[in-house]
């Protein structure tokens, strides 16, 4: 990734007190997490912190009438109409889903916009509008992450990073597209000099990023993640994916299963971390981009689908069964994992990458 | 034709007074007149003479018919012409025979029934020559018929003859091409063969050079030249469409050219060299000039979204400052 010096580059802003001293200075930029689960925005506050707004991808149309409007209102049920229909947008649309028994409709599907869902885009648009709002200084710098190309599967993400790019653009931000497990880099290897592997484990995708003091040296995907999981245990415990998702999300420890629902997931979950670090020595193995590391690097864990309770255990279990052809350091998942690649698109914005 | 006169009539009869009755012949007296066909001499003398006379008057008229054109009133109008004198086929005939019959009787050579004998010789002969005559017109009609026939067969054979020369020098002028063709087709088949001879040579002494560290067994660089030479040769080797001949020497060079091509392609793309031309990204930013102004109704203006503080990117920005030399 080239550094370009940004003529449109917003000035900064020192801040009273607050973050690592008192000169701390306040970077224009937001960070755009855009991913197949989860949406999430990241911007630098006044106090030298984050603020971090996270809204579930997801949407759900129920019959409009007068009545569900006000409903829906008085609920703080964020919704919309569209082509005639009321469309539930967000968290509550999961809620609603698993109160209904139904699915909900994805926008996105294995990382990517999904070709099938037509009304997509708009609702897309309304919950990044919401979760990212207006641009402070017009033409603010905005990060968001695209996946890598995948290797095991035939996907284009030249479309996927053309449309974001129109749609935050169209908001009056400048757009700009970094990779997913590469702001993964930024948000959690500081310390090691952003050297080192990012991988985000995402709803749709996994991505990898091995990076050298922050150039990213090697990138790939697999299209497994979340979603993956949940479609496989729905299929093993005959229900609906959205009850595999609440199953995962209500607290499972994948190193010590209590049921035979938990056993479902910790089984294709440790299915999952495997298959990613078989691609990755594959991976890593057959590139003539790698780096000569001379020092052990470190390996950083992110994303929504590494938040289940022991996964880095299970990681760590299944990496020394791995002849990897790197020597590892430290192996940990980011204190903040579902907002660790939007806020590694927030340094990349801060910082003009 | 219109009745006589009544004076000529009248001379008519005394110059028949004055012949003779013996002279006149009876083919005067006008008798219903059965057909003459198959009759012969003595058949037709044997009729009486009103019947005759009908006889005479209807070769008269054929006679007459074979000769003349017919005009209509208007063409002779368009002529100039305002009257026109009319006279009948059987006065006409009447005339004819009182005339032969007077001559004869005033030369006094022959008798009466020499003189009828005559008469019925003379009128076999005009049938005949009538008959013949016909049949010399009909004859023509064909002959011209046939002539056209055959100028046209005529016409419709040097055509195809033009034609079948055209099209055989075409063919002359496209076998001399497809030839010369052929032979620079095997001018750069022979080239080819021995530049690939070389590019293999030179990519097994590559493999043999490369240290055994490096897991592919080639040089990024060495591909890279390899690559862009096969390109180059993939180009120069591409057939023609126009050249059937060399079809099979075509479809050999390309199998020839795309193994090669496979298999370094597949050495690079492992060790993640392509040779795929990176292209400018396409910008869909007018995928959403349509949406301008529209706007969908929504409660979302009126509702807070749920945001949570997380730890600051300062020191992450200073490191990354550092790191590229920035103060």
């Amino acid at each position: 990734m080239s550094h370009t010096n940004d003529n449109d580059h917003p000035s900064s802003a020192s801040a009273p007190g607050g973050g690592a001293s008192a000169s701390t200075e306040i970077a224009l930029g937001k960070g755009l997490d855009i991913g197949t689960a989860n949406l999430a925005a990241a911007v630098q506050n006044a106090e030298g912190g984050i603020t971090v707004t996270v809204e579930r991808n997801a949407f759900l149309d129920i019959n409009a009438d007068v009545y569900s409007k006000n409903m829906l209102t008085k609920l703080k049920v964020p919704y919309v109409v569209h082509n005639g229909k009321l469309v539930v947008v967000g968290e509550a649309a999961f809620e609603l889903a698993n109160v209904f028994g139904k699915d909900t409709r994805r926008p996105m599907s294995d990382g990517l916009i999904s070709p099938n869902e037509v009304d997509a885009l708009p609702i897309m648009k309304m919950i990044i509008s919401k979760i990212l709002g207006e641009p402070r200084v017009p033409g603010e710098a905005c990060y968001f992450c695209v996946p890598a190309e995948s290797i095991d599967v035939d996907n284009n993400v030249v479309y996927h990073q053309g449309l974001f790019e129109g749609i935050i653009g169209k908001m009056g931000y400048t757009a700009r597209a970094i990779n997913e497990a590469h702001a993964v880099v930024f948000s959690e290897l500081a310390d090691k000099d952003f050297t080192g592997i990012g991988l985000s484990f995402g709803g749709g995708m996994a991505n990898a990023c091995i990076a050298y003091k922050s150039i990213p040296c090697v990138s790939f995907s697999v299209a497994r993640g979340g979603d993956w999981i949940d479609k496989n245990v729905a299929q093993v415990l005959g229900c609906k994916k959205s009850k595999a998702t609440y199953i995962k999300e209500r607290g499972v420890d994948i190193r010590d299963p209590k049921n035979r629902e938990e056993e479902a997931v910790a089984i294709y979950y440790r299915n999952l971390i495997s298959y990613v670090l078989q691609n990755m020595k594959a991976r890593f193995e057959s590139g003539t981009n790698m780096p000569n590391f001379t020092e052990p690097v470190d390996i950083a864990c992110a994303g929504g689908t590494s938040l289940v309770g022991g996964f880095i255990e299970v990681f760590r279990d299944e990496f020394a069964k791995v002849d990897f052809p790197l020597p590892v350091g430290r192996i940990f998942r980011s204190d903040d994992a579902l907002t660790a690649v939007a806020r590694g698109c927030l340094v990349a914005a801060a910082i003009g990458e | 034709m219109a009745r006589t006169p009544r004076g000529a009539r009248g001379r008519w009869a005394r110059a028949r007074r004055a012949a003779g009755a013996g002279c006149v012949p009876q083919s005067l007296k006008r008798e219903a007149a059965p057909d003459r066909e198959g009759l012969g001499e003595a058949g037709f003398a044997a009729q009486g003479p009103r019947t005759r006379m009908e006889q005479n008057v209807k070769d008269l008229k054929q006679a007459l018919a074979a000769r003349s054109h017919t005009a209509t009133l208007a063409e002779l109008q368009s002529r100039g012409r305002r009257s026109v004198r009319v006279i009948r086929a059987d006065d006409v005939a009447q005339m004819i025979e009182a005339a032969v019959a007077q001559a004869i009787a005033a030369s006094g050579l022959m008798s009466p029934q020499e003189v009828e004998e005559l008469e019925n010789k003379s009128r076999e002969q005009f049938q005949m020559l009538l008959e013949r005559r016909q049949a010399e017109l009909n004859e023509l009609r064909n002959a011209a018929e046939e002539l056209n026939q055959v100028r046209s067969e005529l016409g419709r054979v040097r055509e195809q003859n033009a034609a079948s020369i055209a099209e055989r020098e075409q063919l002359r002028a496209e076998r001399d091409a497809i030839a010369e063709r052929l032979r620079e087709s095997e001018l750069q088949r022979e080239q080819l063969i021995e530049n690939v001879r070389r590019l293999e040579n030179e990519l097994d002494r590559a493999q043999a050079e490369t240290p055994a560290t490096v897991a592919s067994g080639v040089n990024a660089d060495l591909v890279y030249r390899l690559m862009g030479e096969i390109a180059e040769l993939k180009a120069k080797a591409a057939p023609s469409a126009a050249a059937p001949a060399s079809d099979a020497i075509a479809g050999a060079l390309q199998q020839l050219t795309s193994t090669f091509t496979a298999k370094l392609e597949s050495l690079g793309r492992k060790m993640g060299v392509s040779s795929a031309v990176e292209a400018e990204a396409p910008s869909l930013t007018a995928l959403f000039k349509h949406e301008d102004g529209v706007k969908l109704e929504s409660n979302m203006d009126n509702l807070t979204v749920k945001a949570k503080t997380a730890s600051g990117i300062a020191a992450n920005l200073e490191r990354l400052k550092k790191l590229k030399g920035g103060s």
